[in-house]
Parts: structure tokens; C-alpha cells; sequence
């Protein structure tokens, strides 16, 4: 029973794992504008990256 | 190949660049070139370095192809690091090198690609930082309550089935650890708010919340350190959570809502040419409008402010504001209104009204009354929640103070379950929410209402009167024939006169079609004017004896009304069909013609009015002939007796207020002013937005009759939405509240229910009105 004791931390551990890649990706912009994204996938095919 | 030289340039543009790509992709549509200006309403940051960032509101963003474009200003404008569109919000940010290129010519660059660069538009509460900070709340609160709740439900389980001490004392700590976030980051908007409204010397809903909050914190801490007793970790983290849940989600639906209510005012212009003292004009934003300021209006400009005409003589074009598509001349002296459009020549006029004052502001204004940061729908909201945020602290006062008797702990634990599982969210966030859910729908269909209250006072309507020229039929008139007591030549004559004064009227349209004015005419026109409702007065000089006559062409109504004043036996016509309109014509008083008119049934009205049959009774109020308004009314299906013709615009007003029900009244907004005013809802057809700020309290700008079909369901599902939302607010509160005050309710019962309760009702406010279809 003593695991949890090493399992709780790890869990809390995954967790903020998730939460502060949420925040990345929250702070970079990514979730301002979730309309354009879906429009702007559809046109970049044939152009080649610079 | 071209449409324009605008498009041509644009190509050459393109093709110069090596994109002609884009007609591949925008094939629907042609881009056009606007005159190159330099806007200074640009919002434009520039960092230390060679970094700027412009941010600009653009108009003319439709689909896919315009954000391909523009995000190519890169390849287009030198020094352009990067493009970024928004689509939804129909902006762009434009991150550049400010020692190559500047802010000027990145906007001659957009405009060249044929997109107009609007003012800014109003800077919501929710600018993106915000709303940043408000996810990272949202993310935080939602990671740590879930993991405090997986806690949670091990120690309940514990209490139970056994737990091992030193387990059970791990993991109260471990909740205490993972609360901290909530309390100290997470929940910081509730406390903001509590102590906001604290500072203005008001109550917040809030207040009572962020006390249970930190109250409860507080006791499960010393719980913790004592090793004994609740903890409320797991109520703290699921209310705030949801709470926050709920309001991100709200947030969310008001902005939508508002930008499908605003998007389409855009008419006046983002700069305006201003005159100074020593004759040169410059270009400023037009939020530096002041009163008394000198402007230049081109041809083709909207004018900016109200105000007086200087100096120039042009033509102008008030449709938008009066519905009137007939032009109007204007020189030294005019007055002239906000977001017309000068149509003929360049103008100077002194403006009379600031920035954001000018009737069209008022008029936006008063269409968006229901947003939420705008005062007197929501006032009233807040005054019933702060009540209620008084009660709910009265309570808790009293539970706390009841129950000491019973001990200490037992005393905060009812305060806090108090505190808790009250609940004003059916008022301060669903029902807000519904209206502007229900204003945003109908206003995406074209009509454009006043206030939430049309909405409340629509479904017990029990009454509709409507006008019937124009609004059940078409108003398209045809002249069936005309009977004249002088020469033909003489009446077509001075007939051609009167129906310029008013070309807009259905009738005098049908007359000018048969009016012919000789090429030699005997008259000339020396005053003018119109009698609204009733017809056409001027005053004519005849050339051929040098007299002044008056000539009035009018309905009938207004022809008899006169005659009974004057009481002169002159001729009454005598009228040979009972579906024919007519319009009389006199010279002097003397009838010299009349005209029979026919006219045709909107088609739209047989499906209309067997909706509305269906919830209220239907009459005709009209100016026109009472047997003719029998004829009409009994093709639609009205009986008789609700027909009611040979009635003025004062008349019919007088008979909407006798009704001891609540009416509405269906007619056109500049001719039926009284009548729209005197009922319950008005609602106008025709006569431009002005109508709304004026008598009307719903104008239909496009489309017709069919849309108070749309609107009246709305209303009905609006009700019945605010009613059940009302309803279950109550009863939620007055059960739990009781249940609390008798301590039944856990702190942990009290955390789950309260925001399950407001995400319910959120819920059902936001899909209030699913599934209503225009064309059910």
C-alpha cells in the first residue's frame, strides 16, 4: 500500500505535464482563433513552404 | 476580362508578384481597387528594435481565399515579416520591419488587394490577453478539482471501509497542496469581482462565494494541521471550477452573439477630411470628431457626423436612414445626417454632433441595448442578484448564529453549505444569455429589435392590426382608369407636378407612370409639401393667367375629410368597383379627377397570416376606401367587420389605444408613426432604421411580412425559455436553501449541486432556441 506514497507524486507529476503544455499552448496563441485554422488547411497544398 | 480597371490593376499587381494563383482560388469574386488613403486608426506597436506590429480591421474578408491572400503580404510588401488573419473577427495582425517598411504602406498594400481598412472596432472586455488568463485559470482549477475529487472519493470510500491513518493523513495533505492553486490563482476573477463591487458600495453575487471559498480553505486547512474534522478542498475546487466553467462558456456565447448583432454597421467612414481655420484639410480617425468642426465630404462618401452644409450643393441619398430611395438635394444651410451619402458633388459641413453621438450611433446604440456591458436591461438583472446576495449573506449569518448551540464545527460547516448551494445563475447568467442568444438570431434574419422586451411582450399579443398598402399587398399600383372633370391635358399636367413630391409613395409612383407633362407646361411649381398619411399639396403658378392655385392629390379619406370641413357640394365621385383605390385630385378645392387604382396581395400574406390567425386576432387598419379594405380583407380571409378603411394616421392610432389588449401594429415606418407608437409592438416594414429610434420597436430591414412569423416564434420560445429558467431558480433555491438551513446539505452535496445547477441552466438558456427554423 505503500506505492501510493511513490504513485501519488508520479500522477501529480503527468498532470502538470499536461497542464503546463496547455499553457504553452495557450500563452503561443493557439487557442485565439479556432475558426481560421480549418479554412487556411484547405489552401496551402500545392505551396511549397519558403 | 476585367470587371473594372480596379481589378485589371490587381492583376498586374499579382502577376508582377508571381501569385496569379489567387483567380484560380477566388474565381467568384473580383477584387477592387479603393482609393489609396492613409488611415490613422491602424493600432500600430513598435518595439525598441527594428519589430512592429500592426493590427488593423479589415472589410471585405469572406472565405478561405481572402486569408490565402492576405497572408501572402509577405512575397507582396517588402519588410512584412508575417500576415495573420482572423476570419471570425475579420482582422489582421501584421508583424513588419519598421526600418523597411512602414505602417503607410503596408495599408496602400491591403488596399491595393482590395480590402477597406475599418475603424477599430470597440475593444471588447475580453481582448485575447484576458481571455488567455482566463483559460490558464480555467486549465489550472480544472486539473487540481479533479485530482482533489479522485482524492475525495479514496476518503469517503475510507470512511467506509477503513483507511490506514497514515494513508488517510497523506492524502489530506496532498488535497491541501493541491487546492493552494485553486485558491490563491484560479479563483482570483470571483474575488476580483466581489471586491469590485464591494469598492462601488454594492453587492456581487460573488461576494458570497469567494467567503465560502476562503472560509472553507481556511477551516479545511487548520483541519488538516489538526489532523481531525472536514476538509472542504473537494467542495472549494468543484465550485470554483464550474463556476468558471460556466462563465468561460458564457463569455463565449456573448461574443458570438455580439459580433453577428454589430458586424453589419459599418457605414460611417474610419477617417474624415477635416478643414482647418487656414483652408487645408487633413485626415484624422474619425474618433477626434468633435461639435463645430469643419469637414470635406467627397462624392461617394458617407457623410460622418450630423451637422450643417457650409459651402457646395450636392445630392444626397438617405436611404439607410429613411427608407427613402429617392435623392435628396441639399446646399448652404441643409442639415444633414450621419452616414448618408454624397452622391454629386464634394461638400463642407460643419458638424454639429461629436464622435459617437450622432443619431446613427444612437440608433446603433439603442439596437444594441442588450449587450451585456450596456446598461438598462442588465442593471435591472444586477439589481436582483445583489438583492439576492443579500439574502444569501443574511442566511448564512443566521445559520452560523443558530446553530453555534450545536458546536462550533457543525456552525461553519451549515454556513458554508449556506454559502454554497445558493444559486442566482437562472438570473445573473442564463437569462442574459437567452436574450442575447434570441436578439442575435433574429437580427441575422434582418430584423432588427429594439429591446429583449419585444421578446417578452410578443406571445401575449392578443391582437394584430395592420395597415394594408405597402404591407398585405404590394403597393405596387396599377391605374385602372381615370375619370376627369377638365381636359385630360390639364389634370396629367399639374398631376405630374404632385407625384415628384413624393415619387417614393406607392400611388403617386403609378400616377407618374401615366402623367405626362407636356413640353410646353402651362404650370410651375412654387411650394411644395406633404401631407403625411393623407397625400401631396403645392402650390402652382399658372402661366397662362398668372394665378397662384393649390393643388392637393390625396386618398379619398382625406378628400371627404376635407369636404365635410368645408362643406362645399362638390362632386363626390361615385365609385364603380369596390377593389380599386382612389386618388383624388383637386385644384383650388375642386375635385378635377379622380383615379381608381388597383393593387395586388403581397404574396407572402396567406401563409403569414394563417401562422398568426392561429395565436391572435387579425384587422385592417387602413387609409384607404372601407370597401376596398372589405375586398382585400376578404381575399386574405378577414371578415368584414375587422376591416376598417377611411381611417387617418391619428385615427388609427386612437383605435389601436382603445383596444384593452395588448396590439401590434403591422405598417411603414415614416407614414404610420402614431399607430407604431401607440401599440404594444410596433413593427415597421418599410421607412429606413430611423423608424426604430422614432415609433418603431421591431424594424424589418430585409424581407417582409413572413418575418414576424420567425419573430413571434422566437418570442414564444423566448418566454416560455426565461419562465422555466425563473421557474427552476426558484425552486432549486428555496429547496436547497431550506434543506442547508436545516443542515441536510454536506459541503460536499452543496459543491456538486450548485454548479451543476448553473451549467444546467446555462445550458438550457444557450440551446434555447435549437431547432427554430425560418421556414418551419
Amino acid at each position: 500500500m505503500d506505492l501510493v506514497f511513490f504513485l501519488l507524486p508520479l500522477s501529480l507529476l503527468l498532470a502538470a505535464f499536461g497542464v503546463s503544455a496547455f499553457i504553452w499552448a495557450n500563452r503561443s496563441g493557439q487557442f485565439d482563433d479556432l475558426d481560421t485554422p480549418a479554412h487556411r488547411l484547405l489552401l496551402d497544398d500545392d505551396e511549397q513552404k519558403k | 476580362m476585367f470587371c473594372c480597371p480596379g481589378c485589371r490593376a490587381v492583376y498586374e499587381l499579382l502577376e508582377r508578384k508571381g501569385l496569379t494563383h489567387y483567380y484560380t482560388l477566388a474565381h467568384r469574386f473580383g477584387a477592387h481597387l479603393s482609393p489609396v488613403e492613409t488611415p490613422t486608426t491602424a493600432s500600430v506597436y513598435s518595439y525598441p528594435d527594428t519589430r512592429g506590429i500592426l493590427s488593423l480591421s479589415l472589410g471585405g474578408i469572406h472565405c478561405a481565399s481572402c486569408v490565402w491572400l492576405l497572408e501572402k503580404l509577405p512575397e507582396i510588401c517588402d519588410g512584412v515579416v508575417s500576415a495573420r488573419v482572423r476570419l471570425t473577427h475579420g482582422d489582421i495582425r501584421v508583424d513588419y520591419n519598421h526600418v523597411q517598411v512602414s505602417p503607410t504602406e503596408i495599408i496602400k498594400a491591403i488596399q491595393e488587394l482590395g480590402y477597406s481598412v475599418l475603424p477599430p472596432k470597440n475593444q471588447h472586455p475580453s481582448s485575447s490577453s484576458e481571455e488567455r488568463i482566463a483559460r490558464s485559470q480555467l486549465a489550472i482549477a480544472a486539473a487540481c478539482s479533479m485530482n482533489i475529487m479522485m482524492l475525495a472519493v479514496s476518503l469517503y470510500q475510507g470512511l467506509f471501509t477503513g483507511i490506514e491513518a497514515h494513508i488517510e493523513t497523506f492524502f489530506r495533505w496532498f488535497s491541501l497542496a493541491l487546492s493552494i492553486p485553486i485558491v490563491t490563482y484560479s479563483a482570483l476573477p470571483i474575488y476580483q469581482k466581489a471586491l469590485g463591487a464591494l469598492r462601488t458600495g454594492s453587492l456581487h453575487i460573488d461576494l458570497p462565494i469567494s467567503i465560502g471559498i476562503v472560509l472553507s480553505f481556511l477551516l479545511g486547512a487548520s483541519n488538516t494541521i489538526s489532523g481531525s474534522g472536514e476538509i472542504y478542498f473537494d467542495s472549494l475546487a468543484t465550485i470554483t471550477f464550474l463556476l468558471l466553467a460556466t462563465r468561460y462558456a458564457q463569455r463565449r456565447a456573448f461574443e458570438k452573439a455580439r459580433r453577428s448583432c454589430t458586424s453589419t454597421w459599418s457605414l460611417l467612414p474610419a477617417t474624415i477630411h477635416e478643414i482647418s481655420p487656414d483652408g487645408t484639410t487633413k485626415e484624422v480617425s474619425i474618433g477626434e470628431l468633435k461639435p463645430g468642426m469643419r469637414l470635406y465630404v467627397k462624392p461617394g462618401e458617407r457623410i460622418p457626423c450630423d451637422g450643417i452644409v457650409q459651402l457646395g450643393c450636392s445630392v444626397i441619398d438617405c436611404s439607410t436612414m429613411t427608407g427613402e430611395s429617392v435623392t435628396t438635394r441639399v446646399d448652404k444651410g441643409s442639415a444633414v445626417l450621419a452616414g448618408t451619402l454624397n452622391v454629386e458633388a464634394p461638400l463642407q459641413v460643419e458638424a454639429s454632433t461629436g464622435s459617437g453621438n450622432s443619431r446613427l450611433d444612437r440608433i446603433i446604440q439603442s439596437i444594441n441595448l442588450a449587450m451585456p456591458d450596456t446598461p438598462p436591461f442588465v442593471t435591472s438583472l444586477d439589481t436582483l442578484s445583489m438583492a439576492f446576495a443579500a439574502v444569501t449573506l443574511c442566511l448564512a449569518g443566521g445559520a452560523f448564529a443558530l446553530s453555534i448551540p450545536m458546536g462550533m464545527q457543525f456552525a461553519t460547516s451549515a454556513t458554508i453549505a449556506m454559502l454554497t448551494v445558493t444559486c442566482p445563475c437562472a438570473i445573473a447568467l442564463a437569462l442574459p444569455l437567452l436574450s442575447i442568444r434570441a436578439l442575435s438570431m433574429v437580427a441575422a434574419r434582418g430584423i432588427l429589435v429594439k429591446s429583449p422586451n419585444v421578446f417578452e411582450e410578443l406571445p401575449g399579443v392578443s391582437h394584430a392590426f395592420f395597415d394594408k398598402t405597402g404591407t398585405l399587398t404590394t403597393g405596387r399600383f396599377e391605374i385602372r382608369s381615370m375619370k376627369a372633370f377638365v381636359p385630360d391635358e390639364i389634370v396629367l399636367d399639374v398631376a405630374s407636378y404632385l407625384v415628384e413630391i413624393d415619387a417614393n409613395h406607392p400611388a403617386s409612383h403609378a400616377i407618374s407612370l401615366y402623367a405626362r407633362r407636356p413640353l410646353h407646361s402651362r404650370f410651375s411649381v412654387l411650394e411644395a409639401r406633404r401631407l403625411v398619411g393623407r397625400g401631396v399639396a403645392a402650390t402652382l403658378l399658372d402661366c397662362e393667367s398668372s394665378t397662384h392655385v393649390s393643388a392637393v392629390l390625396s386618398s379619398i379619406t382625406h378628400y371627404r375629410a376635407t369636404k365635410t370641413l368645408n362643406s362645399s357640394n362638390l362632386l363626390i365621385p361615385e365609385i364603380l368597383s369596390d377593389e380599386a383605390s382612389v386618388v383624388t385630385l383637386t385644384l383650388n378645392g375642386h375635385l378635377i379627377a379622380y383615379f381608381e387604382l388597383i393593387d395586388s396581395i403581397n404574396p407572402s400574406v396567406p401563409t403569414t397570416l394563417q401562422y398568426l390567425k392561429q395565436h391572435l386576432a387579425c384587422s385592417i387598419l387602413s387609409g384607404d376606401r372601407t370597401e376596398t379594405t372589405a375586398v382585400i380583407g376578404s381575399t386574405i380571409g378577414i371578415s368584414a367587420a375587422d376591416c376598417h378603411g377611411d381611417l387617418l394616421p391619428e385615427e388609427k392610432a386612437s383605435y389601436i389605444a382603445q383596444s384593452p389588449h395588448k396590439t401590434i401594429f403591422v405598417g411603414d415606418g415614416a407614414n404610420d408613426a402614431p399607430a407604431l407608437k401607440a401599440a404594444t409592438v410596433g413593427i415597421a416594414l418599410r421607412g429606413g432604421i430611423q423608424s426604430i429610434l422614432e415609433s418603431a420597436d421591431v424594424f424589418i430591414a430585409m424581407g417582409g411580412l413572413e418575418k414576424i412569423v420567425f419573430l413571434h416564434r422566437v418570442a414564444a420560445r423566448y418566454r416560455r425559455c426565461s419562465r422555466l429558467l425563473v421557474g427552476f431558480g426558484i425552486v432549486y433555491n428555496l429547496v436547497g436553501i431550506s434543506a442547508a438551513f436545516m443542515g441536510y446539505v454536506s459541503p460536499m452535496l452543496a459543491a456538486i449541486a450548485m454548479p451543476t445547477f448553473s451549467s444546467f441552466v446555462v445550458v438550457v438558456a444557450y440551446n434555447g432556441f435549437a431547432g427554430l427554423q425560418e421556414t418551419d
